[in-house]
């Protein structure tokens, strides 16, 4: 095990002067993207995909790690300044971080979401570099029939983590599961689901559906909520800094926010809203200064900001050792490796151990890189939330139709973009949660590989997924999962306090 | 309102990937699961799910206030999108798009037409030598091809 001669290795490739000037665009460009109203990482890697396709897949994927972060970062501002979550793993931050911009403490929400993110991230990215190769071997032995288990685990927490109905969720993952299967069977040869139009058989892409799904519906619901006010963002007066006493009630937000992401995101079920949620909640009952939440109170900032950072990076275990991603933004990051005809998944360190160690010391430089040019450029940052919402919103358009067609060349695939911005539109107005759907889409094909070889093993006997005994306890852990919530919410409403 | 059009969407879409996951030929032979198997139990799950939405959908009172919808901008916003679709090649890139800006924006309420216009044709002919000439990733060039 030479982990450290491997991130040295991957520190010597990312440390060439064009990967560190990609890191910097990376980062930059992730901010300038996530900071933009309602647009969270997803939506950023979504709109920045073409950029990378001129790269080699190391450069790219340096980038990548740059955009990743900066998207993050980008988004923690538009919550604490605007009030707007661009997903929901920042809810918990405009639930403290706005109210302390609005008194005049913008600077210290801030810088308390930079270093805990920092902080957060740093100590993830240590744990991820000694975890992952190990996880990775543990991976290799995986047999198709639990593979397919875990997957299925995967799919149901993630649903029921998010949104407030698990029957609208898992909705919206049956049909992502049925958009994957669109296209020629790999196996067979055999058309599904194309309605006899050539154009689907080679099936519909994942681009052009989570830009239309992230991009085109935010600018769609720019456009039907008009004549609703526009909501003048907080200036940022003073410095942008913390005072004694904000170190003081930062420090163990920030260690406590790391302890719950770095696990749970690090799990084949995880996802970054539960860890930010928790920690919210946790500061909330620990903090001495219980009476300041819901009115600004920095602890709730600084600890799920390091929350959803550590589960971020964590995220990237599974992506990278199983290939499952568990949010919308590890799907993001999955389609980037297939566009590059990588396939992230156990053997993936052993295949392409340039590409993955230069990729891990890329999240240590990201992370610096962040720290260093966010907190001096924040100002420029905000002036960009001054800019008229009708030339954000044609911009918007004008990136994802460009993003789809050019990797395309296909008009066809810009319109397939635009129908799913339609459809991601409706869904959300009926509280649809559309991350799932991304992930059906995403992980479907590589499921049902699992799952026919899995039965191939077992000569067509589907009892295999019940009566391999690891197969089942996972597949029980998952049950749990999906009905234990409900009975949480049932006895909720009946008054019941739950534990 | 918009829950029940849309949970009945939903039995809508189960009814069709269930109709054409039943379509697929088994295609077993040698291999133990047909292209087949795991569509029809996505089908078989959707339908279920669907089902249940449906039925929580329509038996909810009247749902709380939805959000208001300015429906004509909506709707001439899904023109745009369409229109550009269409002209995007033959018209070129950076022609299309600089129209495209103006439109949009003026649909989500600007009414700065010359500047708008001003911003969507820096825009387009930035991204246009950014990507066709400096990344090598080929756009429409339109009738007229510029000429650096």
């Amino acid at each position: 095990m030479d982990v450290l001669g491997n991130l040295l290795d991957g520190f010597a490739h990312a440390l060439s002067l064009q990967n560190l000037l990609l890191a910097v665009l990376g980062v930059t460009l992730g901010t300038l993207v996530g900071v933009l109203p309602g647009l969270g990482p997803a939506t950023t890697i979504a709109l920045l995909l073409p950029l990378t396709l001129v790269f080699d897949p190391v450069g790219a994927f340096v980038m990548f790690a740059g955009i990743y972060y900066g998207g993050m970062y980008g988004g923690s501002t538009t919550a604490i300044l605007l009030n707007i979550p661009g997903e929901t793993a920042s809810i918990p931050t405009t639930l403290e971080g706005h109210p302390m911009a609005r008194r005049g403490r913008a600077g210290a929400a801030l810088a308390t979401a930079a270093i805990g993110s920092f902080v957060a991230g740093t100590i993830s990215t240590v744990v991820i570099t000694f975890l992952a190769p190990g996880m990775s071997n543990i991976a290799k032995l995986i047999q198709p029939a639990e593979y397919f288990s875990i997957m299925v685990l995967a799919f149901v927490t993630v649903t029921s983590l998010m949104g407030n109905s698990i029957v609208r969720g898992l909705s919206s993952l049956l049909l992502g599961l049925t958009i994957g299967m669109v296209g020629i069977d790999q196996m067979t040869g055999q058309p599904r689901f194309a309605f006899g139009l050539p154009e689907l058989y080679e099936g519909l892409s994942v681009v052009a559906l989570a830009v239309g799904l992230f991009a085109v519906a935010e600018a769609v619901s720019t456009a039907a909520s008009r004549n609703r006010p526009e909501q003048a963002p907080v200036t940022v007066d003073g410095r942008i800094g913390m005072t004694r006493d904000d170190w003081r009630r930062s420090w163990k937000p920030w260690l406590r926010g790391t302890a719950f992401g770095l696990p749970i995101g690090s799990l084949p079920a995880g996802g970054a809203e539960l860890p930010t949620f928790l920690s919210y909640n946790v500061e909330k009952r620990l903090s001495r200064h219980k009476e300041q939440f819901g009115q600004g109170a920095i602890e709730g900032v600084a600890g799920p900001e390091a929350a959803n950072n550590a589960a971020f990076s964590g995220v990237l275990v599974p992506l990278l050792t199983l290939g499952i991603p568990t949010s919308a933004t590890a799907s993001m990051l999955l389609i980037a490796f297939q566009i590059y005809d990588v396939q992230p998944g156990p053997r993936l360190f052993d295949q392409q151990p340039v590409l993955v160690w230069t990729l891990i010391a890329s999240l240590y430089l990201g992370n610096v890189m962040l720290l260093v040019l966010n907190l001096p450029l924040i100002r420029v940052w905000v002036k960009l939330l001054s800019v008229p919402a009708a030339l954000l919103t044609a911009a918007i358009l004008t990136f994802a139709t460009l993003g789809v067609y050019s990797i395309s060349q296909s008009v066809f695939e810009v319109l397939v973009a635009y129908g799913f911005g339609l459809l991601g539109w409706v869904l959300h107005r009926a509280r649809y949660p559309v991350a799932p759907l991304i992930l059906g889409a995403v992980l479907g094909p590589l499921m049902e590989v699992q799952f026919r070889r899995a039965l191939a093993f077992s000569e067509g006997d589907p009892s295999v997924f019940v009566t391999r005994p690891v197969s089942l306890a996972i597949l029980l852990v998952a049950a749990a999962c999906l009905i234990g919530p409900a009975i949480l919410r049932g006895r909720a409403r009946a008054g019941v306090p739950s534990a | 309102m918009t829950q029940r059009i849309v949970s009945a969407g939903f039995l809508l879409a189960a009814v069709v990937v269930l109709v054409q996951a039943f379509a697929i030929p088994r295609g077993e032979g040698y291999q133990a699961v047909g292209p087949r198997a795991f569509p029809l139990l996505v089908g078989g799950g959707l339908a279920v799910v669907a089902v249940i939405g449906a039925v929580q959908a329509f038996r909810a009172g009247p749902q709380d206030a939805e959000e208001e919808t300015h429906w004509p901008s909506v709707l001439m916003l899904v023109a745009a999108l369409a229109g550009y679709a269409l002209v995007l090649v033959p018209a070129g890139y950076w022609q299309a798009t600089t129209v495209f800006f103006a439109v949009v924006a003026r649909v989500l309420g600007s009414r700065k037409l010359l500047r708008d216009a001003v911003v969507g044709l820096v825009l387009a002919l930035a991204t246009y030598f950014l990507f066709d000439r400096l990344l090598g990733i080929t756009l429409p060039p339109g009738l007229v091809r510029l000429a650096i």
